[in-house]
C-alpha cells in the first residue's frame, strides 16, 4: 500500500524525472526518494528517464508557478492523457543552457579570466511510443546537434538514438526490455557533470546518451526490493574508453547487476495516526489532512550496481532518506578500474577512479525546490599521478509555467589546476 | 512544505488558500530574481600556483644520492623543475637525457618502478618504455611505436662524465624535439605549427595549461583540457563578436571536435572558419 502523502507526492516525482530526461540528464533521484516510487511511475522505461507515460505527462501538466488552471486554461488543466488514440503519445526535451564552457585562461596582460558566457543547445531530443498493448510498449528518441550536427555525439560513446520494447506483463512480474538501452548503471542524475559518472579530470565515466544494444530484466517482488540484470553490446564502451588508445581489455560483452533495498515507513508525532509500516489506504481524500500533527512518510534506499566487461568495472553504491515534507538526502560512492596489457607490454596496467557525491535537496513548492551538493573525485594513473577534484553545485529549479523550468545554478570546481566558480542557467522545455 | 497538487474551487476558505498561495508565488518569484540577479557577481576564477621552470636550468650532480641512479647506463631519476616533469636517464658512459616523464598516452609515470613509475629502459634498443600501454620512445623522445599521440619533449641536457655534474636547460631543446612535438592548426587557406617543446607553448603540456596565439590577425587561445580524448585541446577566440552582446564570441566548440584528429605526432585543430575573418555570432 502506498500512502496518501506518498500519492500527493507523486506529481513532485514526475516533474523531478520530467525535468531530468535527457541527453545531459535524467531521472532526478531526489523525487524517487521524497515520494517513495520508482521511476518507471512516471516514465515509459523501466530505469527512468525519456518517454513520460500517462501519469508522468498528467502531474506535469499541472506543476507550474502559474498553471493551466491559472490562466483560465481549464480544459488543458485537466488534460488525463498525452496518448493519440490511446495507440501513440510524444514527447520531447529541449534544453539550452548559458553558462562559460572551459576553464580559467590568463588574457594578455597575463590576468587570470573566465570563459565567456555563451548559450549553447544542450539538448533537442523528441520521443516517440507505441502502446499496442498494455503489456507493450515500444519507444524512441533521437537527440539532434547543434547547427549542422545531425548528433548530438559530445563525447565517443555517446548514441543519437535509443530504441526499446517494454514487456510489463503484470506488476507481480519481471518487466523485460531490450533494444538500444541505457542501462542501469548506479542513480540515474539530473546532471551528466555528477562527479560519480566521470573522473577527476572531468572525463565522463558514464557519457550522457550513453546506450548499447542489449537487453535488461527488473523485478521488484514486493515494494522494499528491486533488481535489474542485464546483458549488452559493448561497442559504445569500447568507443569510450579505447578510441584514443587502448585503456581497457574488454570482453565480448558487458554485464549489469543492480540491487536495491527501497524501505518505507511513517511516522507520526502527537496523534493516533500510529508508525511502523502502516499506510494510508484512503487515497481519494488525500487532500484530508492528517490525524497526527505531524506526520510524514519516510522513504530510503540503499543500493548498489556494478558494469563490468572483460577488464573494466564501475561500481556504484547509493544510499538515502527522503520525505514526503519534500526533503531528500542522498550519498553516492562510484569507483572504476580499468586494465590494459598490449600486445608486448610486460605486465597489465591500471588507472583507478573514485568519486563520492552528497546532495540535499529540499522541495518548497512543487515548482521550486532547492539543492546543494558536494562531491570529489580522485583519478590514480600508473606510477605517482594522480588528479584530484572538488565540485560545489548549488542549484533551484523553478517551474514558472507548465512545461517550462528554470534552473539557475552555483558551481564552483576547485582542482590541483584551477578554481573556477560560475553561475549557469538552463532553459528547459519539455512535454 | 510541499505541496498539494489539488485544484481546490474558490469557495468557503478556498479563497483564503489562494491568496496564500499567490503570496507564496510572489515571495517565490521574487526570490528566484534577486537569487538571479546575484549570483553573476559571484564568478571565481584562479589559476593555481603551478610553479614555473627554472631560468637557466636545473643542475644535478651524481655525488648527491637523489642522482645516483644516473651512475649507471640505464639509471633513471624523475625531476620536477616548476611545473615540468622531467625524467632523466643515463643513456651511455657518456650522455644523460631528460625527456617529459608523464606519457602522453594517459599521463603515466615513467619514473621507475622502484620510486612507483612504470617506466623502464630498454638498454637493447635504447628505449623508453612506458609501461601502461607499451609506447616506446627513442633516446631523443621520439615515438618508436605504442598508443601515444604524439613525441616526448626532450630537453636539452649538459653533462661533463668525469665531474659526473651536468645541467638541465629547460629553456632550449635538442633538435629532435623541435620537430616532433607540435601543433598544427589548420584555418582557411593557412596552417601554423606550433612547437610544444618551446617554453612559449609548454603549458600545454599539463592539463590546463592555457597559451594564447595570435593565427594571422585571429587572436586565439589554445587551452590543454585533459590529457588525452577529443576535448584534450580547444582553441578558442579572444575576440568579442563586433556588434554582438557583451560575452558572445565566436563559437570554438566545434574545434573540439577536430582534436580527432590527434594521431601521429601532430594534434590538427579545425578552425569553424576562416581563422583571419572577423568572430561571427554562431548562435
Amino acid at each position: 500500500m502506498i500512502s496518501r502523502s506518498t500519492w500527493a507526492a507523486l506529481p513532485l516525482l514526475c516533474v523531478a524525472l520530467l525535468a531530468s530526461t535527457s541527453e545531459q540528464a535524467s531521472a532526478l533521484p531526489r523525487m524517487s526518494l521524497t515520494a517513495g516510487s520508482p521511476c518507471a511511475t512516471c516514465h515509459v522505461s523501466p530505469s527512468g528517464g525519456g518517454m513520460r507515460n500517462e501519469l508522468g505527462f498528467t502531474s506535469m501538466n499541472k506543476v507550474a508557478m502559474v498553471n493551466f488552471s491559472d490562466m483560465g486554461l481549464q480544459a488543458l488543466h485537466d488534460q488525463e492523457t498525452n496518448r493519440l488514440f490511446n495507440l501513440v503519445s510524444a514527447g520531447a526535451d529541449v534544453r539550452y543552457q548559458g553558462v562559460r564552457l572551459g576553464i580559467p585562461t590568463p588574457n594578455e596582460s597575463g590576468d587570470v579570466e573566465a570563459p565567456d558566457f555563451e548559450i549553447f543547445q544542450m539538448q533537442v531530443q523528441p520521443y516517440l511510443a507505441v502502446h499496442p498493448t498494455e503489456w507493450l510498449t515500444v519507444s524512441g528518441s533521437y537527440s539532434f546537434g547543434e547547427g549542422d550536427n545531425s548528433c548530438q555525439d559530445t563525447w565517443p560513446g555517446t548514441t543519437c538514438y535509443t530504441a526499446e520494447a517494454v514487456v510489463a506483463p503484470d506488476p507481480s512480474l519481471p518487466t523485460v526490455r531490450g533494444g538500444m538501452i541505457m542501462p542501469s548503471i548506479g542513480i540515474r542524475h539530473d546532471d551528466h557533470t555528477i562527479l560519480t559518472r566521470n573522473h577527476a579530470l572531468r572525463q565522463p565515466l558514464v557519457p550522457s546518451n550513453y546506450a548499447e544494444w542489449g537487453g535488461e530484466i527488473a523485478y521488484q517482488p514486493v515494494s522494499w526490493i528491486r533488481a535489474e540484470a542485464g546483458v549488452y553490446d559493448q561497442s559504445n564502451l569500447d568507443d569510450l574508453l579505447n578510441s584514443t588508445g587502448q585503456t581497457a581489455d574488454l570482453g565480448d560483452v558487458a554485464y549489469l547487476g543492480r540491487v536495491q533495498w527501497l524501505p518505507q515507513t511513517r511516522i507520526s508525532f502527537g496523534g493516533d495516526e500510529g508508525g511502523g509500516d502502516e499506510f494510508a489506504d484512503d487515497f481519494d481524500d488525500f487532500d484530508a489532512e492528517p490525524e497526527a500533527p505531524f506526520a510524514m512518510t519516510l522513504n530510503g534506499w540503499l543500493g548498489a550496481s556494478a558494469y563490468s566487461s572483460g577488464d573494466y568495472l564501475l561500481t556504484h553504491f547509493f544510499a538515502g532518506v527522503g520525505s514526503d515534507i519534500g526533503t531528500s538526502l542522498q550519498v553516492e560512492h562510484s569507483r572504476s578500474s580499468r586494465k590494459s596489457q598490449p600486445e608486448g607490454a610486460p605486465v597489465s596496467v591500471e588507472i583507478d577512479t573514485q568519486a563520492t557525491s552528497l546532495i540535499l535537496s529540499h522541495a518548497w513548492f512543487d515548482w521550486l525546490v532547492t539543492s546543494g551538493r558536494v562531491e570529489m573525485a580522485k583519478a590514480e594513473f600508473p606510477g605517482n599521478n594522480s588528479v584530484d577534484t572538488t565540485q560545489y553545485v548549488a542549484s533551484l529549479e523553478w517551474f514558472p509555467l507548465p512545461f517550462v523550468e528554470i534552473r539557475p545554478e552555483y558551481r564552483l570546481i576547485d582542482n590541483d589546476i584551477y578554481r573556477f566558480g560560475q553561475t549557469t542557467v538552463q532553459l528547459h522545455l519539455f512535454y | 512544505m510541499a505541496h498539494s497538487h489539488k485544484d481546490a474551487p474558490c469557495g468557503g476558505g478556498g479563497c483564503a488558500t489562494d491568496r496564500r498561495e499567490a503570496l507564496a508565488k510572489l515571495i517565490g518569484a521574487a526570490g528566484v530574481a534577486i537569487l538571479a540577479s546575484a549570483l553573476p557577481a559571484c564568478t571565481v576564477a584562479e589559476l593555481k600556483d603551478q610553479g614555473s621552470a627554472p631560468v637557466g636550468g636545473v643542475p644535478f650532480d651524481l655525488a648527491d644520492a637523489e642522482f645516483a641512479a644516473l651512475a649507471e647506463a640505464g639509471g633513471m631519476v624523475p625531476v620536477d623543475a616548476g611545473n615540468l616533469k622531467i625524467l632523466l636517464v643515463r643513456v651511455d658512459d657518456t650522455r644523460v637525457v631528460a625527456l617529459e616523464r608523464l606519457c602522453p598516452h594517459e599521463l603515466c609515470d615513467m619514473s621507475p618502478a622502484a620510486l612507483g613509475g612504470v617506466g623502464s629502459w630498454d638498454a637493447g634498443s635504447m628505449a623508453l618504455v612506458c609501461n601502461c600501454h607499451v609506447s616506446i620512445f627513442d633516446a631523443e623522445g621520439k615515438l618508436v611505436a605504442g598508443p601515444s599521440p604524439r613525441d616526448l619533449v626532450s630537453y636539452g641536457v649538459t653533462f661533463d662524465p668525469a665531474s659526473g655534474t651536468g645541467q638541465i636547460e629547460v629553456e632550449s631543446t635538442t633538435e629532435s624535439g623541435l620537430a616532433s612535438a607540435v601543433i598544427v592548426i589548420s584555418g582557411v587557406g593557412e596552417e601554423v605549427t606550433l612547437d610544444l617543446s618551446h617554453a612559449d607553448f609548454a603549458p600545454l603540456l599539463e592539463v590546463g595549461g592555457v597559451v594564447p596565439v595570435d593565427v594571422d590577425g585571429a587572436e586565439l587561445v589554445i587551452i590543454r583540457r585533459a590529457a588525452v580524448g577529443p576535448a584534450a585541446f580547444e582553441v578558442r577566440d579572444r575576440r568579442p563578436a563586433p556588434g554582438a552582446p557583451e560575452g558572445r564570441y565566436v563559437d570554438a566548440r566545434l574545434t573540439r571536435f577536430a582534436a580527432h584528429d590527434l594521431a601521429g605526432d601532430t594534434l590538427t585543430i579545425a578552425l569553424n572558419e576562416d581563422a583571419s575573418a572577423a568572430p561571427t555570432q554562431e548562435r
